[in-house]
């Protein structure tokens, strides 16, 4: 009984922080993951180093998905190599638990750091392999502490392993970014926001456009969008961010939400190229949602029938297949059509409006425009399409009525409030510093105009 | 082992008395298999055709040999039901004209501007056996492309390494070598190659590709060229020459192609754009020659054959014979749905479409067997976006049979793999793996 005291002890840890700190980031491997019963797959695998650890790596990254299931298997994986140490260092005469939990939580905190569980499978592959090559071996009479320091010895070493875990930044971090990409993969802006704060993104820039995302979703995005760090306009479509894999998820993610199948596609084969396997269970789900989205059964079917080789996307393929049953797949487009169709820009803002130009309206388009425009410091531009596109009898969100402020325009559509705060802000440019500037007015859009280089995006 | 013996009886008593069970019905119509194998023609010794009910249902199949026409009986059931249906046999018919053992192609996902694996490969046409060549873990990652075998001859082959310390690998008789074309005589880097059939020379396009996205169209890229030329490369003396009348600014040539003598150079011209974007539908590629005498180009290109309507690319001889793709316009047609295989007969000028190989999808690059009597095309008609292989017997009278997928072991390998087959070319024997040479010139 004494014997079982310690595994559970790692197996509780193990399970209670990673269910705490590590939950999306451990739903976040199986999105990038990939498990299929396909020649291709296994070719690809055995062409690795260390192809079983990577083989069973994946197989169990499949269960990741389910937010509770990646916790146990890594509490299992961690006790599992607690007690293969246990049982060769006792074949070799030692009976240290306290090393073996030092050796097994230690190599857990690491692998918390890293993309994938695939160390932790790798040193309990290993240590299986030891143990059994060591079975033949007559036990020898163990050395052995006292019981009691070593429980103490071992629950210490607990505690230390946790306390490390939850304080390592990049787990943090890890956990931020994945929590993010969850709550954009599956359109949860609530839990967005909650995630990407003003705080956090000032820290990780890459969560700014997720957030502005999220805000433009629930209609916020023109008053609250500089109550992030934005100091230019690639912090709202990420164009300027190259091939990173985030702005490519990114952009998957935003060309969805305006309708644009194609392009969102575009952006997840980019970024298929970025994952390990040249696919992903999240790509491979999104190619089949996304073919199905734009009337492309066809291809729709053939990424369901490749879902349906790995284990856990029954449920997922028969929810594409019912939505195509009672759709109508897209007749193609005739060949006139094809050879005039226009193209995708370098420009977000104009490949907004050639989204709308071919009919496909979402309801983040308009409030994405102004505020683009707003970004590029184009008041004109904004001016004429606010007047031209909005309900002038509408309240108008905060940073357009700063913006028409700066533009002397329409000031009987502006709060009395923010016109006096505008007076004030006018007062001080002249007797504050920049820094005093933006410690008062730093989430106003006369800040952003006045203040941000558009060349050099730098802060004050 | 009498208990193992007797249960391995049991099992089989069991599994034969289940089937017996079900009772069929004879259909009079040929089963609905996918692919569709039903009268295509094969050549002696190819790899068996496997195929699957296109409804998924659980059957059967037994061969006979009547001379040289297999007759397939297809017996097909739900599962779990008692009854099923014995459809007509259907034909495959076997020719005694042989066909090269290899077929060398590139794997990459289908083109978007990235990739991050990808490789030239060979597959054994008797059987299932597919090998890399040379994959891109042996170039840094970059791409390789426009792989190109004069002749079809395993022992020779050249194919562009792009990307860091890249350049067209040349594979002569067991040597390895990396030129970089840009660096040498005119600067420009070569794209689409025709080794001349004395083997001294390689023509090229040397082309300035884009790709764009339709931003809602089912066309889902678009890939046109800025601009392109031709340029000639001597291989004894790795010099490269221009004809100015294939490389300049008014017109865009590409698609090289010698003619089976060596004495003519086909390929494909179109006058150039100022904004071949939005130009792009009316930009129409014509099918010009030009004459090649004493290793220099001479004269100016003639047409062959044009259309306002119609663009071609890849054209391909044999003997009297020419395959081109042709498309609505533009030179990239493997996005084009209304691309289409075409043969011109050189002798009189006709040119007609080979229905015999086109569907409603994409028909795109081919080649010929080194015989000429085979010839084997990309076709999007399985998916609409996964290229997969068809093979095709010619009579050598200006008919194709019908195509034939590239056999796989199980035919559901040809939904679940990931990556398209690209310029698959014919080769006459084992091309060899190739990826420690070819490394061996990136590590220096």
């Amino acid at each position: 009984m004494k014997k079982a005291v310690t595994p559970l002890l790692i197996a509780a840890a193990v399970f209670t922080v990673s269910l705490i700190a590590q939950r999306y980031t451990l739903i976040c491997q199986e999105y990038d993951g990939l498990f299929l019963a396909v020649p291709d797959y296994f070719r690809q695998l055995f062409r690795k180093p260390l192809p079983l650890s990577h083989l069973v790596t994946d197989f169990l990254t499949q269960f990741f998905r389910f937010s509770v299931y990646g916790p146990a298997i890594l509490a299992v994986l961690v006790t599992a190599v607690f007690l293969l140490l246990r049982r060769l260092l006792s074949a070799v005469g030692l009976q240290l638990e306290c090393i073996c939990a030092l050796g097994a939580l230690g190599l857990w905190v690491w692998t918390a750091s890293r993309p994938t569980v695939l160390p932790l499978v790798a040193a309990l592959l290993f240590l299986a392999a030891a143990v059994l090559l060591t079975l033949p071996l007559k036990a020898r009479k163990p050395v052995r502490m006292k019981d009691r320091h070593d429980l103490s010895l071992s629950s210490a070493i607990v505690l230390c392993a946790v306390g490390a875990l939850l304080s390592f930044p990049a787990v943090r971090r890890a956990e931020t970014w994945a929590k993010v990409k969850h709550a954009t993969a599956y359109a949860q802006w609530d839990l967005l926001l909650e995630s990407a704060t003003p705080e956090r993104a000032e820290k990780n820039r890459v969560l700014t456009p997720f957030a502005l995302l999220a805000l433009n979703e629930k209609g916020l995005l023109a008053d609250q969008m500089l109550t992030y760090p934005v100091t230019w306009q690639s912090d709202l479509d990420m164009a300027e961010q190259g091939d990173s894999y985030e702005s490519l998820f990114f952009r998957a993610a935003l060309y969805d939400r305006l309708g644009c199948g194609n392009e969102s596609i575009h952006n997840l084969f980019q970024l298929s190229n970025m994952q390990e396997h040249g696919t992903s269970f999240l790509i491979l789900r999104q190619l089949a949602l996304q073919h199905y989205r734009i009337g492309n059964y066809v291809l729709a079917e053939k990424y369901c029938r490749i879902l349906e080789r790995s284990s856990l996307h029954g449920q997922y393929v028969r929810y594409i297949r019912d939505c195509m049953a009672a759709g109508e797949p897209r007749p193609q487009d005739a060949p006139a059509r094809l050879a005039e169709a226009p193209l995708i820009t370098h420009d977000p803002l104009r490949n907004i409006l050639l989204i709308e130009n071919e009919g496909i309206h979402s309801p983040i388009s308009l409030e994405r425009v102004l505020c683009t425009l707003l970004l590029r410091r184009n008041l004109d531009g904004f001016w004429e399409s606010l007047d031209r596109l909005t309900d002038r009898s509408a309240r108008l969100p905060r940073h357009y009525q700063e913006a028409l402020l700066l533009a002397g325009a329409a000031q009987e559509r502006v709060d009395p409030q923010l016109a006096e705060q505008y007076s004030r802000f006018q007062a001080d440019f002249a007797s504050l510093s920049a820094k005093q500037l933006h410690k008062r007015y730093g989430t106003t859009y006369w800040f952003y105009y006045i203040f941000y280089d558009q060349q050099n995006h730098t802060n004050p | 082992m009498r208990r193992l013996l007797l249960s391995a009886l049991s099992l089989a008593a069991l599994l034969g008395a289940s089937c017996a069970r079900v009772q069929f019905a004879d259909s009079p119509e040929p089963p609905p298999i996918r692919p569709d194998y039903a009268g295509v023609t094969v050549p002696e010794g190819m790899a068996p055709l496997r195929f699957d009910m296109a409804d998924g249902r659980r059957f059967s199949s037994t061969e006979v040999r009547i001379g040289d026409t297999l007759f397939v009986t297809v017996r097909a059931w739900e599962k779990g039901s008692r009854t099923g249906v014995r459809y007509a046999p259907f034909p495959i018919y076997i020719s005694h004209d042989p066909i090269d053992p290899y077929i060398a192609y590139r794997l990459i996902q289908p083109s978007y501007e990235s990739w991050r694996e990808m490789g030239l490969y060979a597959r054994e046409l008797s059987s299932w056996r597919e090998r890399p060549i040379v994959t891109n873990a042996a170039t840094g990652g970059g791409c390789v492309n426009c792989h190109h075998f004069p002749g079809g001859d395993p022992g020779r082959m050249l194919f562009h390494a792009r990307g860091p310390g890249g350049g067209t690998v040349f594979l002569e008789g067991g040597d390895a070598r990396i030129l970089n074309l840009a660096t040498v005589g005119p600067h420009k880097q070569g794209t689409y190659p025709a080794w001349h059939p004395s083997g001294r020379w390689v023509a090229f396009s040397s082309n300035s590709t884009q790709q764009s996205f339709p931003v809602a169209s089912t066309q889902p890229i678009e890939v046109y060229d800025h601009f392109s030329d031709l340029i000639l490369m001597d291989l004894q003396t790795d010099s490269i020459t221009l004809h100015s009348p294939v490389a300049n600014l008014e017109h865009m040539e590409t698609f090289p192609a010698w003619s089976p003598d060596g004495k003519q150079l086909y390929f494909c011209s179109a006058d150039s754009s100022a904004d071949v974007a939005k130009d792009r539908a009316r930009i129409h590629y014509a099918l010009k020659a030009l004459d090649f005498a004493d290793g220099r180009f001479t004269g100016e290109p003639r047409t062959v054959w044009e259309s306002d309507t119609l663009s071609v690319s890849f054209p391909r001889p044999w003997g009297k014979w020419l395959l081109l793709t042709v498309s609505g316009y533009g030179t990239f047609p493997i996005w084009h749905r209304e691309a289409d295989l075409w043969l011109l007969d050189t002798e009189n000028g006709r040119m007609r479409p080979a229905d015999e190989l086109n569907s409603d999808d994409t028909e795109s690059y081919h080649s010929w067997s080194s015989n000429g009597r085979w010839v084997v095309f990309s076709s999007r008609r399985l998916d609409g976006r996964y290229t997969r292989l068809y093979i095709a017997h010619f009579d050598g009278e200006g008919h194709f049979s019908k195509p034939f997928l590239l056999p796989q072991k199980k035919m559901s390998h040809n939904d679940l793999r990931l990556r398209s087959y690209n310029i698959p070319e014919f080769v006459q024997g084992d091309p060899g793996k190739h990826d420690i040479q070819v490394s061996k010139l990136f590590a220096r």
